[in-house]
């Protein structure tokens, strides 16, 4: 041991003890801080198909206000909601997003587990969208024909009025005229309200083409459900997770592929991918608006009442959500490709978030 | 973690290399990033992938301990 | 020797130079596959990126009327003003011809949706441009932007591009007028997140994995050493540490998820710490690292030579005076240069990340390890899912970031273990 030594031990001293002193303040500021930190930024979980909507607004608002941005996550629907109706408090998120409307049965959880005044806000339509790589043949489908391609059972092929799990392995094994490609659709997961409202608007929208199966429906509510909403799980449907944008890039790597999709991300990619057209409607901003693509449905989001005031800017984030220059005809949203509501439905909506009213089931 | 953006998602069981498959990573992330809910069959299948991974380098890690073990030289 | 005998020994000798060739050449052609395959990530990240670090600017003639800030300069008229209105009138008034609601709509598309916020500081600032015409340089918006820098190929069908004809003609012309420049992009080193391309930095991104690395450093480093001290000198070689080992060797090569699933179930579960904060990500870090410590230290400890003990414990040391006076800092070279190692492994990690919500859509930059924030790594995985253009540059951009401050750390560990290393 030389006089080096002597010098680096002293050394390792003075910075263990430095080091020392360093974590224990530091673990005493992050207990005490999150002992007693309230929250000061809006959190928001929900849709992935909202998800574009939201976080453009959420950046406005953070720009023009002085409140915090908004912390936006992409959980899904059906994960945002899980999430929003824990409860109330701090450690529960303020607004969930959702494509599709809220169930009763999230409705009575909500209420059970202590969040009782939701604010329900309507923000405009969106279309779903079966795409597929734009240097591929379009595809030109009936609602019916997805039904039989997609569905988990479906009529027996040899007639009468039964179900069988689905054999078909091709789009021309189910209808002649589309073409003779195996039916590969890389869809969102069942937590997802794009894959709720695909199979209550095109699947179910199929399944119904057939009249005993609609028969059915009066007579066994959940079998009817069951047959038309179930998809195929037999790896013809593969689940791609929440993000769209993955599906997006995985189809234009896989030119035979298909992808379900929200109209928003068409929109944003059309250089790339491109619309099936859907009972003879091509997925347009038009036709979605005017109702003539038969698969569009309405996003929302839900708000807690409870919130208000606690969590600073919720009221103004509503406001600013709301506003004409967000969601109207001209609104910044609408470049991002959302489809703004009807004038009346806008009023209607508008008014209920600026007056915080409660929704009823 | 990089495979997520590489690997498929098909859930195809094949010997074949070239035919599209997934990995555990990717499926603990598709499963994770989307439902949060804590009891959910999908948050409780993700942990289960992961035992099941760490429980494959477990037993990869005491056969590589065993095969050091026997071969190792001791000097001094 | 018979001259049989040396035949077969100079055919022998032969074969053995020949496989000693071949094996050399097989080394050399790994090393240049190796060599060949960084070149090609290189090569396309730097090509892809490096045209993100220039951001393309538009010089408007904007007038300032008096009846835009209400008659009257005070700060609040200047905070109120309609500048997007201020921004589309010059537009307007650049190109008189247009007069169509659509081509109007695509002709404010030139220019940022963030050059009103812009515009609105720079008045703050000079108020006495109030009542004149001055030429301002506004951000362009990101499918200019990336025109600008070739990507977009005028000769692909219309309807399969974003950036539409006339909008090409209308860029055509101001540049002829020398009204687009490409300038430096600091906003991408001091601007968080953004949806829009043209504003998106990654200052906030950079922020809080600087943050998750401290909180890792802070926890990962004093438990690290001395669970490796204890394990090394003063634990008893049973089976119940061989399992130790064992688990511990494990845990260091166990993918790095497993840790995100751990952060979720205890910290975020269990423990109700907020969500997307880089404290409880610099803790599943710290539990990510701390294997490949505790790994480095022992061998750090293992690698001082008994005799260094025995001779303290010769002078009258104690056992833990000989551990701590004597053997640690003769080991802390190697202990230094495992942790920088861990870190670095930790800074490029996401997957765990994405599993306790680092993952979200955070605009602010994080002030403390408590505000919400993402890192890094995250950032590019949440830039490479987005569908504009714009994006692929930046994504690359942020990767060569990432990638020259994990070259910076590791050349500081090549530098360290230089300097401190012992030859017994």
């Amino acid at each position: 041991m030389d006089r080096n030594d002597f010098h680096a031990i002293h050394i390792w001293k003075v910075l263990m003890h430095k080091i020392a002193k360093l974590a224990l303040l530091s673990s005493a500021i992050a207990v005490a801080g999150a002992a007693n930190a309230a929250r000061d930024y809006i959190q928001i979980v929900g849709s992935s198909t909202v998800y574009p909507f939201a976080t453009v607004v959420a950046e406005t608002f953070g720009k023009t206000t002085d409140f915090k941005t908004p912390i936006i996550e992409s959980t899904g629907s059906g994960g945002g909601m899980k999430l929003f109706c824990a409860g109330v408090g701090e450690n529960h998120p303020d607004i969930t997003n959702a494509s599709r409307r809220i169930k009763p049965s999230e409705f009575e959880k909500c209420q059970a587990n202590g969040v009782t005044d939701i604010i329900e806000v309507k923000v405009g339509y969106d279309g779903i969208v079966l795409g597929n790589y734009n240097q591929s043949e379009q595809l030109s489908i009936t609602r019916r024909d997805l039904f039989l391609a997609l569905a988990k059972h479906v009529p027996n092929p040899d007639g009468g009025e039964s179900l069988v799990p689905n054999p078909y392995m091709t789009w021309k094994d189910v209808n002649v005229e589309l073409p003779d490609v195996e039916i590969e659709v890389l869809g969102p997961p069942p937590t997802s309200g794009t894959r709720d409202a695909f199979a209550e608007l095109a699947l179910e929208g199929g399944c119904k083409t057939f009249d005993w199966v609609k028969a059915m429906k009066k007579a066994d509510k959940n079998a009817y459900k069951a047959a038309c909403h179930s998809v195929r799980e037999d790896g013809t449907y593969i689940e791609s997770g929440e993000n769209d944008n993955l599906i997006v890039q995985k189809l234009r790597e896989n030119p035979k592929a298909f992808g379900v999709f929200g109209f928003s991300f068409l929109d944003q990619n059309s250089d790339v991918i491109q619309g099936s057209l859907i009972d003879g409607a091509a997925p347009e901003f038009e036709n979605i608006a005017d109702g003539s693509y038969p698969v569009s449905r309405p996003l929302y989001f839900y708000a807690k009442k409870a919130h208000v005031g606690v969590v600073p800017g919720i009221r103004e984030f509503l406001n600013a959500f709301t506003d004409e220059a967000a969601w109207g005809d001209e609104g910044y949203l609408t470049d991002k490709g959302l489809i703004p509501m009807p004038d009346e439905e806008r009023a209607k909506f508008g008014a209920d978030a600026r007056a915080l009213n409660p929704m009823a089931m | 973690m990089n495979v997520v953006m590489a690997a498929g998602l098909a859930a195809n069981l094949t010997a074949n290399p070239f035919e599209s498959v997934t990995t555990v990573t990717v499926q603990i992330v598709t499963l994770l990033i989307g439902d949060q809910e804590f009891d959910s069959p999908k948050t409780l299948a993700a942990f289960a992938l992961g035992l099941v991974l760490f429980v494959i380098t477990l037993i990869l890690n005491v056969i590589a301990l065993q095969v050091v073990r026997k071969y190792k030289e001791q000097y001094e | 020797m018979s001259m049989k005998q040396t035949e077969i020994i100079k055919q022998g000798l032969a074969r053995r130079y020949n496989a000693e060739r071949r094996f050399r050449i097989y080394g050399l052609s790994a090393i240049i596959c190796g060599v060949a395959f960084l070149v090609f990530l290189l090569g396309t990240t730097f090509v892809n990126g490096y045209t993100a670090f220039l951001q393309t600017y538009i010089a408007l003639d904007i007038t300032l009327a008096d009846s835009d800030f209400d008659g009257d300069a005070t700060a609040e008229s200047i905070a109120r003003a309609d500048y997007l209105g201020i921004i589309k009138r010059s537009l307007r008034e650049h190109f008189p011809e247009v007069t169509k609601r659509r081509d109007k709509s695509n002709l404010y598309k030139l220019v940022s949706s963030g050059a009103q916020y812009d515009l609105r500081k720079e008045v703050a600032e000079n108020p006495e441009l109030i009542g004149r015409t001055t030429t301002f340089w506004m951000l362009a918006d990101d499918e200019v932007d990336v025109y600008m820098k070739g990507r977009i190929d005028p000769a692909v069908p219309e309807k399969n591009r974003r950036l539409k004809d006339r909008s090409i003609a209308w860029i055509e012309a101001l540049k002829a007028q020398d009204r687009v420049e490409r300038k430096f992009n600091i906003l991408f080193f001091t601007n968080g997140d953004s949806r829009e391309p043209e504003q998106a930095g990654i200052l906030g991104a950079v922020m809080g994995s600087l943050f998750a690395i401290l909180v890792t450093m802070l926890l990962a480093f004093p438990i690290g050493v001395a669970a490796a001290i204890y394990l090394q000198e003063f634990a008893s070689r049973n089976r119940f540490t061989d399992l130790i080992e064992v688990n511990i060797n494990n845990l260091a090569a166990v993918p790095s998820i497993i840790f995100g699933l751990l952060g979720l179930a205890i910290f975020l579960n269990f423990f109700n710490l907020p969500r997307s904060i880089p404290l409880v990500g610099g803790m599943v870090l710290a539990l990510m690292t701390l294997p490949t410590i505790i790994i480095s230290s022992r061998a750090a400890l293992a690698a001082v030579p008994p005799s260094i003990r025995e001779a303290a414990l010769g002078v009258g040391a104690s056992p833990v005076q000989t551990v701590l006076h004597h053997v640690l800092p003769l080991a802390m070279p190697g202990m230094l240069t495992g942790t920088i190692i861990g870190l670095a492994q930790a800074l490029g990690e996401s997957a765990p990340l994405l599993v306790i919500g680092m993952v979200a859509f955070i605009v602010d930059i994080p002030g403390s390890p408590l505000d919400p924030g993402t890192a890094l790594p995250v950032q590019i995985y949440l830039w490479a899912d987005s569908p504009e253009r714009a994006f692929v540059e930046r994504t690359s951009a942020a990767i060569m970031v990432l990638l020259l401050f994990l070259v910076a750390v590791n050349g500081l560990i090549v530098l360290l273990r230089k300097k401190f290393e012992r030859r017994w």
